[in-house]
C-alpha cells in the first residue's frame, strides 16, 4: 500500500494549484454580502462568475460582485452560461478572459431550458476552439465517460461532469459513470451541477474526484454561511477518506472452499 | 510514471483487501503477487473465473501464428531464431504464404498473428506489408508479431489490413534486458518499449503486451507490465490492449532461465492479471503443457493458440527436421483441443470481429 | 454622431474612440469587456480603436453565476 507522503495535499488545473476542494458559484444569494462570506468560509480559491451586458448602458461597478473581488486568493472563473451554441459560449469565454484576467472558463451550453442538461456536440467544438486558444477549458458535461476521453483528448483542464440535473438537488445520480471518469481520467474530475447535502460532496471525494462546484446547495440552504462551513469539511472529510483507502465492499470469492476445485492442477503431483 | 515500490512488504491482510477490491490498481496487483498471497491460490482461482465469466462468458477465442521467416540479426540468447544459432533460414515467398494460409483456414482460424525475426533486407515491412495483404483476404483478424516500427509504417501495415500488434518488452529491468539481448538492434530498450505506442498512435485496434517469464524477477516485471498497459489505455482509449504470459520452460540442453517460474506462479500471474484487469484479453500459447492449459482455459485465459508450428512453413510445407522459434508442449491439433474446451463448458471462438468494419472512413 | 451601445443610442464625439466613450459614459476600465460590431477590444485596444457613425458596441461585465 502506498502512504500519501505530499505533505500539502494539492490539485493542478490549468496551471494553477489549489489546496481548496471547493468550487463555489456566485448566484443565487440574497445579497452580496452572504455570497462573500460564504465564499469566505468555504475556502473556496476558485469561483464561478457570469456575464452580462450592462442594464441601459450605464456604469460602475457591480454591487453583488464587489465585495467577492475583496476576498484575497480568489481566482475567478467566467462561466458560459446563457450560450446555446459552440460560437455563442466562445464569443462568451474571450469577453470573460477578458475581464477576468484568468485563463479559465466553465464552458456551459445548455439549449433546453426545461432541463439544463449540457449539449455534449456543442460543448466539445467549444472546448477544442478554447483549449486551442490557451483557455483552461473547464467544461460542464454530461457524465458520458467517452465524451470525458473526447474532451481531454481536446485539451480540457478538467473535467465536470453532473451528478445529477442542475438544481435538481438530487445528488451523485450518475456515480456509476462518474467512477468510470475518474477512474480513465489524467485530468481532474470535479463534479457539477445535483449535489444537494455535503455528505453528497464527501462521496464524491472518495470516489477519487478531485473536487465538487456547488451553488445552489449552499446558496439556497437555510444558513448559506454555515452551509458552507459544513461543505468544506464534507470536502475535507471525503478527501482524507479517498486517501485512507476504503474498506472492501467484498467479493464473491471471498469465501473459497477448503478444498482446491480450480487449483488442484498446480499441485506438484500433478502432471 | 513510474512504479511506485511498496513502502511495505504485503500482509494476509493486504491480500484479501486486494481479492474484495472494488476498484483494483497497481497496489492491488503488488499484493496478489507478494509472498504472502501465496496460500490464497484458491481464493484468487475462484474471482477470476468469476470475473473471466463475467466479461467473456463461457467462451475463448482462438488464434493461430504463422510464422513468414526466420532471419534475424538479434542475439536473444532465449532464442531458437537468434543470429547465432546454426539454422536454416528462409522466408515464405507469396505462394507459399498463401499455401500456409489455406492450410490455416482449412483448421477453421480467422485470428492470425504473423511472425518475423528483426527487420532485415529479406523480411522488411514492404515483405511484412505481402503477408499482410494476403492475409487480409483470408482472415478476419490480422496482427503482426515482429520488429519495432515506426507510426507511419505501423499505419502502412494498418491500411494494409492488419489491426493489431504484439511486441512483448521481454523484460522490464533494463540491465538484464541489456544482458539477454547481445547485439542486433532489439538492443535498444527504450525503442522497443515505446513501440506499442507508436502501434496504437497508428490506430491499431489491438495491441499485446507481454514479459518473458523467466529472464528477471517476475513480480516487478509484472509491475511495469501493469503499468505500462494501463498508461497505453489512459492515453490510447480507442485500442484495446491484450496481455501474453510467455514462459520459458527449462529444457535440457536449451538456455536456462536465471529466474524460472513455476506453474503455481504463473497461475497466480494469470489470476492476478485478471483480477486488476478484469476485462483485458489475456493470452496463452502451446509453450504450455496440455493439463495447465486445459486447467487455465476460461480461468483467467480467455485466448489461445492451438495446432501451432514455430517453424517457417510448418504448416503445409515438408521440412519437419526445421527448430523453431520455441519448443511447442501442447501438440494437439485444433479438433482435440476445441473438445476438450467443449467438454470443459466453454465454447471455441475463431472469429470475434468482422473486417467489414475496418476502414469505412469516419470523415 | 450616434455609435449604439447595449442598444440605446449614444452621442459619441466624432473621431472618438472606444476609451473615450467610456470615459464619456464614466465606465472605468477593467470592469467591463467591449465588443465592438460583434469582435472583442481588449483593454490595450481601446484608445486605438476608432468610432464610425452607427456603429454596435456591447458592453459586458460580470455578474453573480454559478
Amino acid at each position: 500500500m502506498e502512504v500519501p507522503v505530499t505533505v500539502e495535499d494539492s490539485w493542478n488545473a490549468g496551471g494553477h494549484r489549489f489546496s481548496s476542494r471547493l468550487l463555489m458559484g456566485t448566484g443565487k444569494f440574497r445579497d452580496a454580502k452572504t455570497m462573500a462570506d460564504a465564499i469566505r468560509t468555504s475556502g473556496a480559491q476558485l469561483v464561478t462568475v457570469a456575464l452580462r451586458r450592462l442594464a441601459g448602458g450605464s456604469g460602475g461597478t457591480d454591487d453583488l460582485l464587489g465585495p467577492l473581488l475583496e476576498l484575497p486568493g480568489i481566482t475567478l472563473m467566467p462561466n458560459t452560461s446563457g450560450a446555446r451554441n459552440a460560437a455563442e459560449a466562445i464569443r462568451a469565454a474571450r469577453l470573460g478572459r477578458e475581464l477576468s484576467g484568468s485563463p479559465f472558463v466553465k464552458v456551459e451550453i445548455h439549449p433546453d431550458p426545461r432541463h439544463l442538461m449540457p449539449d455534449p456536440i456543442e460543448t466539445f467544438e467549444a472546448a477544442r476552439v478554447l483549449a486551442s486558444e490557451g483557455f483552461a477549458v473547464m467544461p460542464y458535461m454530461p457524465a458520458d465517460p467517452v465524451l470525458a476521453r473526447r474532451l481531454e483528448d481536446a485539451g480540457c483542464a478538467s473535467l465536470m461532469p453532473l451528478g445529477s440535473p442542475i438544481g435538481s438537488g438530487r445528488g451523485l445520480a450518475t456515480a456509476g459513470m462518474l467512477r468510470i471518469i475518474v477512474r480513465d481520467a489524467r485530468i481532474p474530475v470535479i463534479v457539477d451541477a445535483g449535489i444537494r447535502a455535503p455528505s453528497e460532496a464527501a462521496a464524491a471525494l472518495e470516489m477519487g474526484c478531485e473536487a465538487v462546484l456547488v451553488n445552489s446547495a449552499v446558496a439556497a440552504a437555510g444558513d448559506p454561511v454555515a452551509m458552507a462551513a459544513a461543505f468544506a469539511r464534507a470536502v475535507a472529510a471525503g478527501r482524507d477518506a479517498f486517501l485512507a483507502g476504503l474498506m472492501p465492499r467484498g467479493a464473491d470469492a471471498a469465501m473459497a472452499s477448503a478444498t482446491s476445485p480450480l487449483t488442484a492442477f498446480l499441485s506438484p503431483v500433478s502432471p | 510514471m513510474t512504479v511506485t515500490t511498496p513502502a511495505r512488504p504485503s500482509t494476509a491482510e493486504d491480500v484479501e483487501r486486494a481479492l474484495a477490491c472494488d476498484d483494483p490498481g497497481a497496489s492491488t496487483l503488488a499484493a496478489l503477487l507478494s509472498p504472502a498471497a501465496s496460500t490464497y491460490l484458491e481464493e484468487m482461482a475462484q474471482r477470476a473465473l468469476a470475473l473471466t465469466r463475467r466479461h467473456f462468458g463461457r467462451t475463448v477465442s482462438l488464434y493461430t501464428p504463422l510464422y513468414l521467416a526466420n532471419h534475424c540479426s538479434n542475439g536473444c540468447e532465449y532464442c531458437g531464431f537468434a543470429s547465432d544459432r546454426p539454422q536454416r533460414r528462409h522466408r515464405l515467398e507469396p505462394a507459399d504464404m498463401v499455401r500456409e494460409m489455406d492450410a490455416l483456414n482449412d483448421l477453421g482460424f480467422e485470428d492470425l498473428l504473423l511472425l518475423t525475426g528483426e527487420r532485415t533486407q529479406l523480411a522488411d515491412v514492404g515483405f511484412l506489408r505481402k503477408g499482410v495483404l494476403l492475409a487480409a483476404e483470408r482472415f478476419h483478424h490480422v496482427g503482426v508479431e515482429t520488429f519495432p516500427m515506426t507510426t507511419p509504417e505501423y499505419a502502412r501495415l494498418a491500411d494494409a489490413g492488419c489491426s493489431g500488434v504484439t511486441i512483448y518488452q521481454e523484460t522490464y529491468d533494463p540491465v538484464l534486458y541489456d544482458r539477454f539481448h547481445r547485439w542486433g538492434p532489439k538492443k535498444d530498450y527504450r525503442d522497443r518499449l515505446e513501440a506499442p505506442a507508436r502501434a496504437m498512435a497508428a490506430e491499431m485496434r489491438t495491441v499485446g503486451l507481454g514479459v518473458l517469464l523467466g529472464l528477471a524477477d517476475p513480480i516487478p516485471d509484472a509491475l511495469r507490465l501493469f503499468q505500462h498497459a494501463s498508461d497505453l489505455r489512459k492515453r490510447y482509449w480507442r485500442s484495446g490492449i491484450a496481455l501474453s504470459f510467455p514462459r520459458i520452460r527449462p529444457e535440457p540442453g536449451g538456455f536456462s532461465p536465471p529466474f524460472p517460474v513455476d506453474k503455481a506462479m504463473l497461475a497466480r500471474i494469470v489470476f492476478a492479471f485478471r483480477i486488476v484487469l478484469p476485462d483485458v484479453p489475456l493470452l496463452l500459447s502451446t509453450r504450455e503443457l496440455p493439463a495447465f492449459r486445459d486447467a487455465m482455459a476460461g480461468l483467467g485465459i480467455t485466448k489461445m493458440s492451438a495446432g501451432s508450428r514455430t517453424t517457417v512453413g510448418g504448416y503445409s510445407g515438408e521440412k519437419p527436421d526445421d527448430a523453431g522459434q520455441f519448443q511447442v508442449s501442447d501438440e494437439r491439433g485444433v479438433p482435440e483441443f476445441c473438445a476438450m474446451l467443449r467438454e470443459r463448458g466453454l465454447e471455441p471462438i475463431f472469429k470475434n470481429w468482422d473486417r467489414i468494419f475496418q476502414g469505412a472512413g469516419n470523415g | 454622431m450616434e455609435v449604439i451601445v447595449n442598444d440605446m443610442p449614444v452621442e459619441a464625439a466624432q473621431d472618438g474612440s472606444v476609451a473615450t466613450l467610456l470615459e464619456k459614459m464614466r465606465i472605468s476600465g477593467p470592469a467591463v469587456a467591449v465588443l465592438l460590431n460583434g469582435e472583442l477590444v481588449p483593454a490595450a485596444a481601446r484608445a486605438s480603436s476608432r468610432l464610425c457613425e452607427g456603429d454596435r458596441i456591447e458592453l459586458f461585465r460580470f455578474v453573480a453565476g454559478g
